[in-house]
């Protein structure tokens, strides 16, 4: 039996109570999916800015007591710091390239990465590519002894 | 006895390479859990040290979770090979996609087990991914978020996709496969043993972070790349020149004379990465 003269028989004429309820109930429903999408969108804005946010690292301070080695260099995972007479210096050690950690050759008196051998001078300049962005320069604060003498280095990462 | 070109193919073709991936595979992560039981990502290097040097039979576990590793990977390229010579792609072509997708996913499997070991050429290897990833346009920070994110978060999503995610993708992309052809470890005696010898006998490499260390020369199957990018930029030489091969294997054709063509670029691609790795480890 197909379906057809089923509905026919069942199907109102007339507008009854009834369908003008069933009519506002789907008007209703509608709205809620309306608001319920809007109230989505409204919190996918937020949500996005608080996922892409990146927060900060603490700043990270790294004590290297003094006097520093005869070879006027100290490295440490993250950086190099160089006694300079005139006023100590420190590089990172991540190379601007593709993140390699750079390592300072006392010989050549240059910094290079180990990865692909781009070369930098002591102050982070490049020598030699692919690099092409000179290596970061950081912070170094130098901490006295009362009588004068260089009590340690404090370089901030 | 000569031996024809064509009796060695068929004889290459013949031999059960599927199965032996797949014992290779399943001793894998059998050593690979072992691992991780002990293994902490807060401090990679000291871990991986103390696993080797401390742990009693941690140096067995580690060498034993490496070769298999390795093995399992060139042997699903020696089945891949084979495949291809035998009789190419199905009629399916997203099942070919999806079955071949286990090569790149091994490939980063093998690369993420090198970056956990948080050693000299692990630490370069996860650096150099990172930036990589990030040198892709549009969709390099998510990527990256959800590989690596070394610089942010140290080994940790790393592991977490060694040992979860790129697993699951794996057994997404594997399984029916898996559950269509069994292969037992009866079958495979020599092979297993031979992995297990090599385990004993070989120690998984390990290097130490040094002062004043001049070149790193990265894990076998990234040092064509690591050369190529000594000269181009890293979405080309990281990105878009391995994905070339990638897309040839995913679309290659079904009918043996139009194969021809994307066959020799393959050969090609892959004797150029043979000659850069060349270089690479020889620098």
């Amino acid at each position: 039996m197909s379906a057809w003269p089923y509905r026919m028989r069942i199907m109102p004429t007339k507008t009854t109570e009834a369908d003008i309820q069933k009519e506002r109930r789907s008007f209703l429903d509608r709205c809620l999916k309306w608001a319920g999408a809007a109230l989505s969108l409204c919190l996918l804005y937020p949500l996005l800015r608080f996922l892409g946010h990146k927060i900060p690292p603490r700043p990270r301070y790294i004590t290297v007591a003094a006097p520093l080695p005869l070879s006027g260099y100290h490295a440490e995972r993250e950086f190099i710091l160089f006694n300079d007479p005139q006023k100590p210096f420190a590089v990172s050690r991540t190379c601007t390239h593709l993140g390699c950690r750079v390592s300072y050759l006392e010989d050549k008196r240059i910094i290079e990465c180990p990865c692909h051998q781009s070369r930098f001078t002591r102050q982070g300049k490049v020598l030699h590519g692919p690099a092409k962005r000179r290596l970061p320069a950081l912070a170094v604060e130098v901490r006295k002894n009362s009588d004068g003498t260089i009590k340690d280095y404090v370089v901030t990462l | 006895m000569v031996l024809s070109g064509k009796t060695i193919i068929r004889a290459f073709t013949k031999s059960r390479w599927g199965g032996r991936a797949l014992i290779c595979l399943y001793i894998s992560i059998f050593s690979g859990i072992v691992l991780a039981l002990q293994y902490d990502p807060a401090d990679p290097f000291y871990s991986t040290a103390t696993l080797e040097l401390v742990a009693p039979y941690g140096s067995f576990w580690r060498s034993l979770h490496f070769y298999s590793s390795q093995a399992f990977f060139l042997l699903l390229l020696c089945h891949l090979i084979a495949v291809i010579i035998k009789k190419g792609p199905g009629p399916d072509r997203l099942t070919w996609i999806r079955l071949t997708a286990s090569i790149p996913i091994g490939l980063l499997l093998l690369f993420t087990g090198y970056v956990l070991r948080g050693d000299a050429t692990g630490s370069a290897a996860g650096a150099i991914a990172e930036h990589i990833a990030l040198s892709i346009p549009v969709i390099g920070k998510p990527i990256n978020s959800l590989l690596f994110d070394i610089a942010a978060n140290g080994v940790l999503k790393v592991y977490a996709n060694h040992l979860i995610g790129l697993m699951a993708l794996g057994c997404l992309c594997l399984w029916t496969h898996l559950h269509r052809y069994r292969a037992s470890l009866a079958h495979h005696i020599p092979m297993t043993l031979a992995v297990f010898a090599g385990a004993v006998l070989l120690k998984a490499p390990m290097e130490p972070d040094r002062i004043g260390l001049t070149h790193i020369a990265g894990p076998w199957f990234f040092l064509g790349l690591q050369e190529l990018l000594r000269y181009f930029p890293p979405l080309w030489a990281g990105v878009l020149v391995p994905l070339a091969l990638v897309m040839a294997l995913f679309f290659l054709p079904r009918q043996k004379l139009q194969q021809k063509t994307v066959v020799l670029f393959m050969v090609f691609w892959l004797i150029g990465y043979a000659l850069l790795s060349g270089i690479g480890y020889y620098r």
